[in-house]
């Protein structure tokens, strides 16, 4: 995936828009593997700014001249793609075998947090030169805590230097004061990392890009969602993560040539079938890219999602007198996550998406550590009514870092011939392919739930492929 | 909190009955206003209850109730209750136990029945409060009103709190997060004022104010005492529901003078040489929630290895977590100081580690049992003081975690093999 790996940030690498398709495999690339972007980057003599979270303000990284790659705890990998073995931080993180008073950190965090703790303590994440945490919810916090504490206490001074930033998200104005002195706190801090100051002016060029960006995606939206869709789910999250990823001088011509290859009125994405139904993801959030494989699979195309990886193009920070201020509020009253989020202002926004995307059904993700999203479930059937079908999905635990298929386990031996055509369509790691199906099963069987309800038969696209 | 039907404690202090009774008076004068047509509050254990005590607006602890809720059994209805009305039946049930038994529509509720609340008030210090709460109050006609929890960003921690809040609260506290809640709390009142006709009177919330920083000093010297001692005065068995009633009337007189009576209490039982455990050996430390539905259990390791838990942190944070002086200066700033940290003493290691190892330096601790707590700093910290810890997984509410018998037998394993050996050495450096 070389596309993925330009050694000039400066400008973009036409190779990434050539051919057909091109630009599916350079997003995806970018979408697994952002460390290979981080190192090209590095390379050419940037830094690089890991983001934790939805509400991670990635204008201001922008704005000091250093890339902001948002991290997925399930995604880390070194740059050459290979998962480094993250078998010394997690160590740390479980602490000594066999004595139980003193076990490791991990108590502390959520399975995704601790695998991101004991990748930043192994090096497996020695590809950003700082982390910004976005208080998403309390499991951001309490990270941050134990990442503080750890350097505080000598524990471990390798870790890159560590900003939080507590967004508040009551739709009030002591709120939004709070949060305009923690951006203007955090700028300065970033622009401490960088060395440069953070200006009105990067600021009003961040804004600018992003706003570029999500009208970029509010087209995607509308391909996704025509009666025939010309870009899959799978497609558009894809875009939506590298977005998260890549500088925005290699995003822009892919996003365009993906709008160009679904341009076509009336045109369906090449090689699908008429999908069995239309279906819309709610609820938690999932950054992976087989979950939406496992439902396409199933012949429904994903029309829409709320969740915080997606991107539907209709956040973006406004342009205001001073930048700052449409920074600020593009988060304070984002539709983001569940957690710490209001019941009627979420519910109400979902609802919205949901009738914009026109679904035939609505998938509602329960994830283990998301206890918020179960509070809204009541009121969005309410909402919805008998007319929109909803089933809910209740997403397994990967369980604690330790739980990590080993190396052995992983990727070193050749795929069955059954696995190789996923591998080829998708360049997947194996072992996500391993994790996607086993961790899925409950995706599936909610999507053929669901299509039962609609009275439809489900494996359309898998028929099709056959 | 309730006390509960489990392994049940011998009573050590006359006091702690005389508050128990008062409770039950308490709450049954909040029913009849209540049904007089007064405005009643349900407020979260670390939301601003002083500017409702100022008010006059009558409260009642939501986490205290879930504990009643719990102690007559009618949790498993009331959670169900939840479910079946598309709510999460394993989501904040401490907070959520209260909003089960509204839709529950009980026909036998506990104490007569918690009133209907005109107001539902709570820090967002978790992912789900606000949907909780919002759905909470639709259902009950409730006016919710949220309190903003803020996180302290900074990458270097002063970790003294408890020596440095009391007084210098408005410096050791970043100014942005003083200045959002006294923002928000000003707000409230003027919300208040406007929806219950009540007045706030700046007079009467000083003197609140002052009652509970007084409240707080008799804690402090309790604790001292307690800290002191040996053979200790009393155990958290006692001390546990002698702290908690009080505390859910902090700011009344009524509220400082039972802490004054337990404090004094505990200086005349160690004036007359009277101890939980007259051949004390050990002293142990309980870290995390306490076993409300088996307090006896505590004093089971009394009779058995001389050992006495002398600390929790329930007297412990009703000592060091809530005075704060403000001599001159805004008392509704005060409040704020005092609220804005709530929690940050037990969730921040960088705070909570320190005072532990603080704590148990100035109890004396031989040993440390932690129970379902995220405290892997304050487990690696009082370790390396050698002072060593038994880290049980279990949650204290949740009977299908641990039982009396399994909890005996770590525990007694955990004194034999490091707390008693910790402990003769304790006795021979002194």
């Amino acid at each position: 995936m070389t596309a993925c790996a330009p050694t000039d940030r400066k400008s973009a690498p036409p190779a990434a828009t050539g051919g057909d398709r091109a630009w599916q495999a350079a997003l995806r690339a970018a979408c697994e593997r952002p460390a290979g972007v981080a190192a090209a980057w590095r390379a050419g003599g940037g830094q690089v700014v890991g983001l934790l979270g939805w509400s991670a303000p990635r204008e201001l990284v922008v704005a000091a001249g250093l890339l902001p790659v948002r991290l997925s705890p399930d995604r880390i990998a070194r740059p050459d793609g290979a998962r480094e073995s993250m078998a010394p931080g997690l160590a740390l993180a479980a602490g000594p075998p066999g004595d139980g008073s003193a076990a490791g950190f991990a108590r502390e965090l959520t399975p995704g947090t601790a695998r991101l703790a004991a990748a930043l303590l192994s090096g497996a994440l020695d590809w950003i030169d700082f982390l910004l945490i976005g208080r998403d919810c309390e499991a951001h916090t309490r990270l941050f805590y134990v990442l503080r504490e750890l350097r505080r206490s000598g524990a471990a001074p390798g870790l890159p230097p560590v900003a939080f930033f507590d967004l508040l998200r009551l739709p009030s104005r002591t709120s939004a004061r709070y949060n305009r002195q923690r951006t203007a706190e955090l700028s300065g801090v970033i622009a401490g990392w960088s060395g440069r100051p953070v200006t009105p002016a990067g600021l009003a060029g961040a804004v600018g890009a992003a706003r570029e960006t999500a009208h970029s995606f509010g087209r995607i939206q509308a391909l996704r969602t025509r009666p025939q869709p010309a870009i899959t789910g799978t497609d558009a999250l894809t875009a939506a993560i590298a977005a998260q990823v890549l500088p925005v001088t290699q995003l822009r011509p892919l996003l365009a040539a993906a709008l160009a290859a679904g341009a076509v009125p009336g045109e369906a994405v090449p090689g699908e079938a008429v999908p069995a139904a239309r279906v819309f993801l709610a609820g938690s959030a999932v950054d992976d890219l087989t979950a939406y494989e496992a439902l396409e699979d199933l012949g429904l195309a994903v029309v829409g999602e709320d969740h915080e990886w997606g991107d539907d193009g209709s956040e973006a920070p406004a342009v205001t007198r001073d930048p700052l201020d449409g920074i600020v509020d593009r988060y304070h009253f984002a539709h983001g996550g569940a957690a710490r989020a209001g019941l009627r202002d979420r519910v109400g926004q979902t609802a919205a998406r949901i009738a914009a995307a026109g679904p035939d059904g609505v998938l509602y993700l329960l994830g283990p550590h998301d206890e918020a999203a179960g509070w809204e479930l009541a009121l969005l059937l309410q909402r919805l009514g008998a007319d929109t079908p909803l089933v809910p999905v209740r997403l397994r635990d990967p369980g604690p870092p330790g739980a990590e298929p080993a190396d052995s386990e992983r990727g070193d031996r050749e795929p069955a011939d059954s696995e190789r055509g996923e591998i080829e369509r998708g360049d997947i790691e194996r072992g996500d392919i391993e994790r996607g199906d086993s961790a899925h099963g409950e995706l599936r069987e909610a999507g053929r739930r669901l299509l039962g309800a609609l009275g439809v038969a489900g494996g359309a696209r898998a028929a099709s492929r056959g | 909190m309730a006390e509960q039907a489990g392994a049940r404690r011998r009573p050590e202090l006359a006091c702690t009955q005389r508050f128990t009774r008062y409770q039950r008076d308490w709450f049954a004068g909040v029913r009849a206003r209540a049904a007089a047509g007064e405005p009643v509050a349900l407020l979260s254990a670390d939301s601003p209850h002083e500017i409702y005590r100022a008010m006059d607006i009558p409260y009642v602890v939501i986490q205290w109730w879930s504990s009643v809720i719990a102690a007559k059994q009618k949790a498993p209805r009331y959670l169900r209750a939840l479910a079946e009305a598309g709510f999460p039946d394993d989501s904040e049930q401490y907070n959520s136990l209260p909003f089960g038994g509204l839709l529950a529509a009980d026909d036998d509720p506990p104490w007569g029945g918690l009133p209907r609340p005109a107001i539902i008030s709570a820090s967002l210090s978790t992912d789900a409060m606000r949907q909780l709460f919002e759905a909470w109050a639709e259902r009950s006609g409730a006016a919710f009103y949220p309190v903003e929890k803020t996180v302290d960003p900074r990458p270097d921690l002063p970790e003294r709190w408890w020596a440095e809040l009391p007084r210098s609260w408005d410096r050791f506290l970043p100014a942005e997060r003083l200045d959002l809640l006294t923002d928000e709390l000003t707000g409230l009142i003027r919300v208040l004022e406007q929806t219950t006709g009540r007045r706030f009177s700046e007079t009467r919330f000083a003197e609140v104010m002052q009652l509970a920083n007084e409240q707080a000093e008799h804690n402090a010297a309790a604790r001292d005492l307690v800290a002191a001692t040996v053979p200790a005065p009393v155990s958290i068995a006692e001390t546990m529901p002698a702290v908690m009633v009080p505390q859910w009337h902090r700011g009344s007189t009524w509220a400082r003078d039972a802490a004054a009576e337990f404090h004094a209490e505990l200086d005349q039982r160690v004036a007359d040489g009277a101890a939980a455990c007259p051949g004390e050996r050990v002293r142990l430390m309980w870290l995390g929630r306490g076993l409300w539905s088996s307090l006896g259990l505590y004093q089971h390791f009394q009779d058995t290895y001389g050992a006495v838990f002398v600390w929790s942190m329930y007297l412990g944070l009703a000592a060091d977590g809530y005075a704060r002086y403000f001599d001159g200066r805004d008392p509704l700033r005060a409040l704020a100081a005092r609220f804005v940290t709530v929690g940050d003493e037990l969730r921040m290691p960088s705070w909570s580690a320190a005072w532990h190892v603080q704590q148990a330096r100035q109890h004396q601790i031989d040993g440390v049992v932690s129970l379902g707590e995220d405290d892997y700093f304050s487990v690696r910290r009082l370790e390396a003081a050698g002072i060593p810890v038994l880290s049980i997984a279990a949650d204290n509410v949740d009977r299908r975690t641990w039982t009396e018998d399994h909890l005996q037998a770590a525990i007694a394993r955990f004194i034999e093999d490091r707390a008693l050996p910790a402990a003769e050495r304790r006795h021979h450096a002194s």
